[in-house]
């Protein structure tokens, strides 16, 4: 990505002078689901104004390069004309809240509900650059948009992360030469993902499950039995990717359609798959021996569930009697 | 009785996921905040939509043993809870504490100290004229991990609070009473997640791998095993707390039997001196012979009062859940072993 617009004197956003390993100023965003949900939740809220603004929370890398948003929330603010009231206080109490928790999460920049970059977007990144911001790394804006102006339409919801450089003079020459400098940016678009982890995707299964439904709702199971709930969903899952593959050959077969060769060749090696490095003898010990333990664990759990019934039975009994 | 919907929003289910599983397997937990809507008569809905994590959590301590819970009666937590709310409620967001989360595996979370701080939450709810159920929301991170989610929702049930407010307590005269055994001191409610309609959007115009829709994590074997270990582990402590109660109520017991043992020596003395009374006499007026009645024999007897049956319930209750774990996972097990062993063609 390149800063440097020859017309523009823009001083690259990192004040590198102070922290002189940092030559980079974050070139990606990741941002974790839980966030991206609570970030598009977040355009929910009323408020008066035409957008709603908020801190985002969560760490960067060692090199500075990406960062990474765990977290956000609200700050309320106004917007009159050309000024802007952030309300400092409820920012700073709810980041301390949030320090408390978590310990590692640092400010990251701020997001609003609008993907309009305006002068007041200026004026608020001044406030999130800061010294009580991000100071000394650059502050990242990202911009949530969930209404198409010019359609007039609701849309799904659009992501855009952008880093501010400062333009113009700044520090010392801007001083000197007697200027007053607030909120003049540029804002350059950065890249951004977001990243799920494999407990996220178990969780993630039963949102997009509400998806599919006219009421957006999905009913968790109740009850121990989850597992086995799942392991059911997930043998039939199996079986009906087996059916699709078995269709898939038939066809091939009869000559309906042209086999894929690659397909062919993974179905080959896979199909005739078998533990080689292990003899069946000690294979099929190993899988007795295993099967014995699970049973006695299930013998073990029973028997103490029976006990607990009878001791309790017993007390109330003898308790009763006397 | 009111019938009572819980509605997760996304994000706080993901929230509450993604902080349990990056301490796993350390418990963290901390305070639910939402509102509650009358539907109509009949239907109560509680939507959950912000969440928050204690600052001071179980995995500070190095004991592993009967912790969960423990962070909930911290007053430093409390008072962070509160803040957290005063805080939400100075940025315009309407929302209340209901409840609380926990992330605990294989049925650890039934514990003194989670009844204890949903008791106390619920009093200090009651205090501000909310009567709504103090509710706790349970994230098991061990089998998120192996793709099944496991998030389940419990309020105090309404028989142990009954049987609470009654001053016997929890004697067993108290507990048959109302019906209270170890298996309904918590009750658990249908839990839904609810997306709304700009997260549904997103979602799904996302692509199948992200939503996580292709999940054979829990086909793979022996998955359950580090869990089975832990929790196999945790059931013997239990076991060692269930004896040493049952000990202490067993002395109870002992003791009783010898008291009232005297007690009916006692009567059958006064009995045989009525009889020889009534020989000498047998005109002798009731009002003479000596009374054989409770309030004579409190005089002479003490008996033993009866200890609290609040932990044997406890501790009873966190071992059918051990054992329930443990019988669905080798259940588990097992038919994922019968079938591969199938597969390869052995056994």
């Amino acid at each position: 990505m390149s800063l440097e617009v020859p017309e523009l004197h823009i001083v690259r956003p990192n004040l590198g002078a102070l922290m002189p390993s940092l030559s980079m100023a974050p070139i990606s965003v990741v941002i974790q689901s839980p966030a991206l949900l609570q970030l598009i939740e977040s355009s929910y809220s009323t408020n008066s104004n035409s957008r709603i603004i908020g801190t985002l929370l969560g760490s960067r890398s060692d090199d500075g390069s990406e960062v990474e948003v765990k977290d956000c929330y609200i700050v309320p603010h106004e917007e009159d004309g050309d000024e802007v009231i952030i309300k400092e206080y409820q920012h700073k109490a709810l980041y301390q809240l949030y320090k408390k928790a978590n310990p590692k999460e640092v400010i990251l920049g701020w997001f609003a509900t609008s993907p309009k970059i305006d002068t007041l977007t200026g004026l608020i990144h001044d406030f999130y650059s800061n010294t009580e911001g991000t100071k000394p790394y650059p502050a990242i804006h990202l911009t949530v948009q969930a209404f198409d102006e010019n359609s007039n339409k609701i849309v799904t919801p659009i992501i855009g992360t952008y880093v501010g450089s400062e333009i113009g003079a700044t520090g010392k020459l801007a001083a000197s030469l007697g200027l007053e400098k607030s909120g003049s940016y540029f804002f350059n678009p950065i890249a951004n993902r977001v990243e799920s982890d494999l407990s996220e995707k178990t969780a993630l299964s039963w949102v997009s499950k509400a998806s599919n439904t006219e009421s957006r709702k999905v009913q968790l199971p109740m009850g121990t039995s989850t597992e086995l709930q799942q392991l059911a969903t997930s043998v039939n899952q199996i079986d009906g990717l087996i059916d699709n593959i078995s269709n898939y050959v038939n066809k091939v077969l009869s000559g309906e359609i042209k086999g894929d060769d690659d397909i062919g060749k993974f179905l080959l090696s896979n199909l005739t798959s078998k533990p080689s490095s292990i003899s069946k003898e000690s294979l099929e010990k190993a899988f007795n021996t295993h099967i014995q333990d699970s049973l006695m664990i299930e013998y073990l759990a029973s028997s103490i569930k029976s006990q607990l019934e009878l001791s309790a039975k017993l007390t109330n009994i003898i308790q009763d009697r006397n | 009785m009111s019938k009572v919907n819980i509605e997760l929003e996304a994000s706080v289910a993901l929230k509450i996921v993604k902080n349990s599983s990056d301490h796993y397997p350390h418990s963290v937990s901390g305070p639910l905040f939402g509102i509650d809507l009358e539907e109509d008569s009949n239907t109560k809905k509680v939507v959950i939509s912000h969440v928050f994590s204690f600052p001071n959590n179980n995995s500070n301590s190095n004991d592993h043993h009967h912790q969960e819970g423990y962070s909930f009666k911290l007053k430093s937590n409390l008072r962070f809870q509160n803040e957290v709310l005063d805080a939400f409620k100075e940025t315009g967001l309407g929302v209340k504490f209901v409840g609380l989360y926990l992330s605990s595996i294989g049925g650890r979370y039934l514990t003194q100290q989670v009844v204890d701080s949903m008791m106390q939450q619920q009093a200090l709810k009651n205090e501000n004229d909310d009567n709504s159920k103090v509710l706790l929301l349970v994230h098991d991170p061990s089998k998120t991990k192996n793709g099944v989610l496991s998030l389940r929702i419990f309020k105090l049930s309404e028989v142990f609070v009954k049987t609470c407010r009654n001053g016997k307590k929890f004697q067993t005269t108290n507990l048959i009473e109302n019906g209270l055994t170890f298996k309904n001191v918590l009750e658990e409610l249908p839990l839904t997640i609810h997306n709304s309609h700009l997260v549904n959007l997103k979602i799904l115009s996302s692509s199948d791998e992200s939503k996580g829709e292709e999940n054979f994590e829990s086909l793979k074997l022996s998955s359950t095993i580090p869990t089975v270990e832990t929790t196999i582990e945790s059931l013997f402590d239990s076991i060692d707390d269930f004896n040493y109660d049952q000990n202490n109520f067993n002395y109870y017991q002992r003791s009783l039997s010898r008291e009232l043992a005297k007690i009916n020596q006692w009567k059958q003395k006064r009995k045989l001196e009525n009889l020889n009374k009534l020989k000498q006499n047998p005109n002798t007026p009731e009002s003479e012979l000596l009374s054989l009645d409770e309030s004579e024999w409190s005089k002479h007897f003490k008996l033993p009062s009866e200890p609290s049956r609040y932990e044997n319930l406890i501790i009873s209750g966190l071992l059918n859940n051990f054992c329930n774990e443990l019988e669905v996972s080798s259940a588990n097990e097992l038919i994922k072993s019968f079938s591969v062993a199938k597969g390869l063609d052995i056994n």
